[in-house]
């Protein structure tokens, strides 16, 4: 039997402008989707918003490869200006991929708001298969590396 | 890190064909390293050992990560390990979608209160 993989992670980024001013780029869906986009060769097959506490946003993308990519999220807590926090799933052709749950500070700075992203990732299965097309030229990597100690190893003992 | 396998593979063996990359591959996979202590052992200056540590990460042989003002280097084993590289890939995404909301804030002026 195997154990879930998890982990936590923080993000700290400083923003221009208010913690108002940010705020607006995830309440606002139009503007939101303007920094959120990263796939622009992907067609959005399904997205809807709902950014309210207990709302369910759900975006269903096609990629170049065929594969659909379904991110589920939901809205646990949202305090205007400050606070969001939410739990998301992401599944790649029905497979899971991960679930975490997320939580964002904006804070107030002099100099503008400092952003606090705390995300607890839990891998689930659909993530080694995800894992499994890169590992080819991973393993070979180590192999190659392995080699470069020894030829380094044999430039020093001449 | 480049899409495709051969594109990945190109950028592979571009950055292995150089000794000094080699080396300072070889000192990685005994531990993570900082800029300075991979530069030393090679009699490099910061600027081209900066280079090569550039065209390494762009091949995806090896990752950094700023923690203060020194960039720590390691070998990228994603393959070994599973979750790491996970996270390492997402907070990758995360960053980036970070530096285009940064940008878009920057070109956007505040909303009067009302």
């Amino acid at each position: 039997m195997t154990t879930t993989p998890q982990s936590s992670f923080t993000i700290r980024r400083m923003l221009p402008g208010s913690p108002r001013h940010a705020w607006r780029f995830w309440a606002d869906p139009a503007l939101k989707q303007r920094w959120t986009d990263c796939h622009p060769d992907w067609t959005v097959l399904e997205r809807n918003s709902d950014f309210a506490i207990g709302g369910v946003e759900c975006q269903l993308l096609r990629g170049p490869d065929g594969r659909e990519q379904r991110v589920d999220t939901h809205y646990l807590d949202l305090q205007p200006n400050r606070r969001i926090v939410y739990a998301y799933s992401m599944h790649l052709d029905d497979a899971p991929l991960s679930a975490s749950l997320v939580t964002i500070d904006f804070l107030a700075r002099a100099d503008g708001t400092e952003l606090l992203f705390v995300e607890h990732l839990a891998l689930l299965d659909g993530s080694t298969d995800a894992a499994l097309r890169q590992s080819g030229t991973n393993e070979a990597i180590d192999r190659i590396a392995a080699l470069f100690t020894a030829e380094m190893a044999g430039a020093t003992s001449h | 890190m480049p899409d495709t396998d051969s594109a990945r593979l190109d950028h592979l063996f571009h950055a292995l064909s150089d000794p000094q990359r080699r080396a300072m591959v070889a000192q990685l996979v005994q531990g993570p390293a900082s800029m300075k202590e991979l530069a030393a052992p090679l009699g490099l200056g910061l600027p081209s050992a900066l280079k090569h540590l550039q065209v390494l990460e762009n091949s995806g042989v090896v990752s950094s990560r700023k923690i203060g003002r020194t960039r720590t280097f390691k070998v990228e084993k994603a393959g070994l390990d599973h979750i790491e590289h996970w996270l390492d890939a997402h907070q990758r995404q995360l960053n980036l979608g970070f530096d285009r909301l940064e940008q878009l804030m920057a070109s956007m002026k505040e909303e009067p209160e009302t």
